[in-house]
């Protein structure tokens, strides 16, 4: 008994050693990779890009389900964003309320009969509308039978005519210069071929927005979405940095990617069947690429480029996490052949084992070291001294690990100019592992559940929107 | 209570796992604390550094006025004051840089007289001698900064060494140097691609057009030199700039470009080709299509539209009618509809429904 109860102590204390040096280490490429492509990219020349008439077409593609209060406000936003020759794709997902309606009438849309080569499976396609008024020539809206976002996106990449895609969330705000910055990559590569590029996504609750047009960046008011930025600057800067300098990124965030078209028609599009699609396709646009043994990257831009709605509710962060840990477990379980494979290199012999061990295994962990203690205190068999010297421990590399990427953020992009915004950051850090972080172990918790019980459902996820805040 | 369990039988006992804990909470914290120190100074400094650095500007930004707007001994006068403060400042990184890129700023928004004398204080102050040892730097992202002031104040004295540098190892420092001898001898600059051996990305030819673009009036060489060139993103950039300058001459020169290998170099060619209104080519396209791939058939269709005569479908109802992907047929149709030419499409046997309404639609909408 008692060698039993050492071991599953001593497993959970190698496990949180563990875990804390490999997010130092991947700080610590994160780091010195910023300051790299800070340095590189202040070469960059954007302007003549942006205006030339050889810069590339680009297909935005933003499915929307129910989205009849915002939906004008954000195709308007899309529709300004600065770039030379690119489409706005809005996908109207079967939606229940008047979405479609009020972009008609908003965009004086007229259907159309158009041909449409179906490459990647999905549902029916109703309609195609475009405007009637040169002013909205870029955009089109594709009507379609509800079969969900990873649905929604596939009909937009078949309809979509340029050679990169851009998928979206259709109520971020994205930053103007956003499209050239996420192609260069594409345009800069002559080795090998670029097939995904993944941004930064950043909190816009309490921001200033103004028609679809962030004006200015505030430290959001809630504690919860205060957290959440620090969460951000923490998985993006410090996080997915690294993986891209590797080259073993394995996730581009569903609100914000461009890919090179070809190659997710080649891969098979969005997968219908799980709640993680914007992981599932990059890993299986990956998987493509090394099955037939052609050279790729995939890229990361650090600047922040769009700005998302976070839940400031447990109600609905709770399923936004849930669902999270669903998408993970499913793309894992999909790709279990890349597990230690070495044809995969990096993906198979590192990122897999790290999402599997860290990102899907770690609150697993965490609440079993938890119960466990509860269990040693009910029989008397816990050293309270060591226990609480433990729990210490771990706290303090939170708020370490925390500080460490305010210090990056101030020293890169130095979004929260007010030194009150700074402080209300440094405050949410010192209680996030306290009230925010139990929350999130017990929403991955929560999903793994509902993933035995067989729910496959997004959940509702309200929002409040973000424009004239 | 088992006091210890967690570690007495695994550590020996010499060592004090608590101990060792308490060291690293202590560090842990005492680090974090430390962070946060760092960021607050930091931002003090910058916001006092932002502060100076301003004043500084303004002040530099009255006197580059001054010279921008005076003449004769004036301007002299100017000149020398300029000269003295830049003794103090042109050492310090910070300020020359604000000071330097202010002066590249207003150099870049004035024309005529401004402008010349603006040029006479670069040269004369010291800003010249700045530049040119950033040039001559080891630091590559020195280099490419000076590479860039030199190129902005067309200083020809740096030719020599930008010409050296336009084939460097480090690419940055490579593709600013290239663009810096565009910026500064126009078409005269693009003798680098002969001697290239490493690809010219995308982004990088679009800048390289859009420099040449400066120089759209001085006589064109002749592109078509870069055709036979080893390195395929050559023969692209060729073929570019030939499609962008409109280079017609000589252009037939593009028709065995067609048989290329390269995608991205034929998709251009076929471009090119009817950007250029290269009627010739015609035959040839349509002799082409029934071997080439979605991709290139797309471009041959709207190659098509472009040098086909008004009202004549050409082989347009043929290849529709044949086309087994919507792409190629949604772009028959609209060179259909762009020639002007959709009654062709009269008495066509079309089965797939969707393509039927669509050009029974078109029809339609040409008889109304």
């Amino acid at each position: 008994m008692k060698d039993t109860v050492e071991i599953i102590i001593w497993i959970i204390f190698i496990f949180c050693v563990s875990i804390m040096s490999a997010y130092l280490i991947l700080a610590s490429i994160s780091i010195v990779a910023l300051k790299k492509y800070l340095r590189k990219n202040s070469f960059s020349d954007y302007k003549s890009v942006l205006n030339s008439s050889f810069a590339p077409p680009i297909s935005i593609i933003a499915p929307a389900y129910n989205e009849g209060k915002t939906i004008v406000d954000n195709a308007k936003s899309l529709l300004a964003l600065h770039y030379n020759n690119f489409e706005v794709l809005i996908i109207n997902d079967g939606s229940k309320d008047d979405t479609l309606q009020k972009m008609i009438e908003a965009f004086d849309l007229q259907l159309l009969q158009v041909p449409v080569n179906i490459q990647i499976e999905c549902k029916e396609i109703r309609g195609v509308y475009k405007s009637s008024n040169p002013a909205f020539k870029k955009l089109s809206v594709i009507d379609k039978v509800n079969g969900g976002k990873a649905d929604a996106l596939n009909a937009g990449i078949n309809v979509a005519t340029a050679p990169y895609i851009t998928c979206i969330d259709v109520d971020c705000v994205l930053e103007q210069d956003s499209l050239i910055k996420m192609v260069k990559p594409f345009l800069e590569a002559t080795k090998k071929r670029v097939i995904a590029s993944g941004g930064v996504v950043r909190i816009a609750n309490s921001c200033i927005i103004e028609n679809g047009r962030l004006i200015n960046v505030e430290v959001p008011d809630t504690f919860i979405a205060r957290v959440q930025v620090l969460e951000y600057i923490r998985a993006f800067l410090l996080g997915r940095m690294a993986w891209s300098q590797m080259d073993g990124l394995l996730l581009i965030s569903g609100a914000f990617g461009m890919f090179d078209k070809e190659i997710v028609i080649k891969a098979g599009g969005y997968y219908h069947k799980t709640v993680g699609e914007d992981m599932e396709l990059v890993v299986r646009m990956r998987r493509y690429m090394h099955d037939n043994k052609l050279p790729y990257t995939v890229t990361f831009i650090p600047d922040p480029l769009c700005w998302t709605e976070a839940p400031e509710d447990f109600k609905i962060l709770g399923r936004q996490r849930s669902r999270w840990t669903r998408g993970t477990i499913e793309t894992l379980w999909l790709h279990r052949e890349m597990l230690f494979h070495p044809k995969y290199r990096i993906l198979g012999l590192l990122s897999y084992p790290f999402w599997l061990v860290y990102e899907y295994l770690a609150p697993i962990i965490e609440a079993t070291g938890l119960i466990f203690s509860i269990i040693l205190a009910c029989f008397g068999l816990i050293n309270w001294h060591f226990f609480m010297l433990l729990i210490i421990f771990v706290y303090t590399f939170a708020i370490l690990f925390s500080m460490l990427s305010l210090l990056t953020e101030e020293t890169t992009y130095y979004q929260y100019t007010k030194r009150k915004d700074y402080m209300k950051l440094v405050y949410a850090a010192l209680l996030e592992p306290i009230f925010f972080h139990p929350f999130v172990v017990y929403s991955a918790i929560k999903g793994n559940i509902d993933l035995i019980k067989g729910k496959k459902t997004w959940g509702d996820m309200t929002r409040k929107g973000l424009s004239k805040q | 209570m088992i006091n210890g369990l967690l570690y007495y039988s695994i550590i020996p006992a010499s060592v004090d796992l608590e101990k060792i804990l308490l060291i690293i909470i202590c560090s842990f914290s005492g680090i974090a604390l430390l962070l946060f120190g760092v960021i607050m100074l930091y931002r003090s400094i910058k916001i006092l550094d932002t502060k100076y650095l301003t004043s500084l500007r303004e002040s530099y930004d009255e006197l580059f006025m001054a010279v921008a707007f005076s003449e004769g001994e004036e301007l002299e006068a100017n000149i020398e004051k300029t000269k003295r403060l830049n003794k103090e400042h042109l050492n310090r990184k910070r300020h020359a840089e604000v000071i330097t890129s202010e002066l590249l700023l207003l150099y870049n928004s004035f024309t005529g007289e401004s402008r010349k004398n603006l040029r006479e204080l670069y040269l004369k102050a010291g800003f010249v001698e700045y530049t040119e040892r950033k040039v001559k730097s080891r630091k590559w992202e020195l280099q490419a900064q000076g590479i860039r002031e030199a190129a902005l104040m067309r200083d020809e004295r740096v030719t020599g060494r930008l010409i050296q540098l336009s084939h460097n190892k480090n690419r940055l420092v490579k593709e600013n140097a290239q663009l810096s001898l565009l910026k500064i001898r126009g078409f005269a600059g693009l003798d680098f691609l002969n001697e290239i051996n490493t690809p010219l990305s995308d982004w990088h030819q679009i800048n390289l057009i859009e420099t040449l673009k400066e120089h759209s009036n001085s006589t064109l060489p002749d592109f078509t030199a870069w055709l036979s060139s080893n390195e395929t993103t050559v023969i692209l950039f060729a073929v570019r700039l030939m499609r962008h300058f409109k280079q017609i001459e000589k252009s037939e020169k593009l028709f065995p470009l067609l048989e290329y290998s390269n995608l991205p170099v034929k998709t251009e060619v076929i471009r090119t080709l009817a950007d250029l209104q290269k009627t010739e080519v015609l035959p040839l396209l349509e002799k082409r299509f029934g071997k080439e791939n979605t991709e290139i058939k797309t471009e041959i269709i709207k190659a098509y539209a472009i040098l086909q005569a008004q009202n004549e479908a050409g082989l347009l109802p043929k290849w529709l009618v044949e086309a087994q992907e919507a792409e190629i047929q949604k772009h028959c149709l609209e060179a259909l509809v762009q020639l002007d030419a959709i009654n062709a499409l009269n008495g066509l046997d079309i089965k797939e429904p969707v393509l039927k309404g669509f050009v029974n639609d078109l029809i339609k909408q040409q008889h109304s």
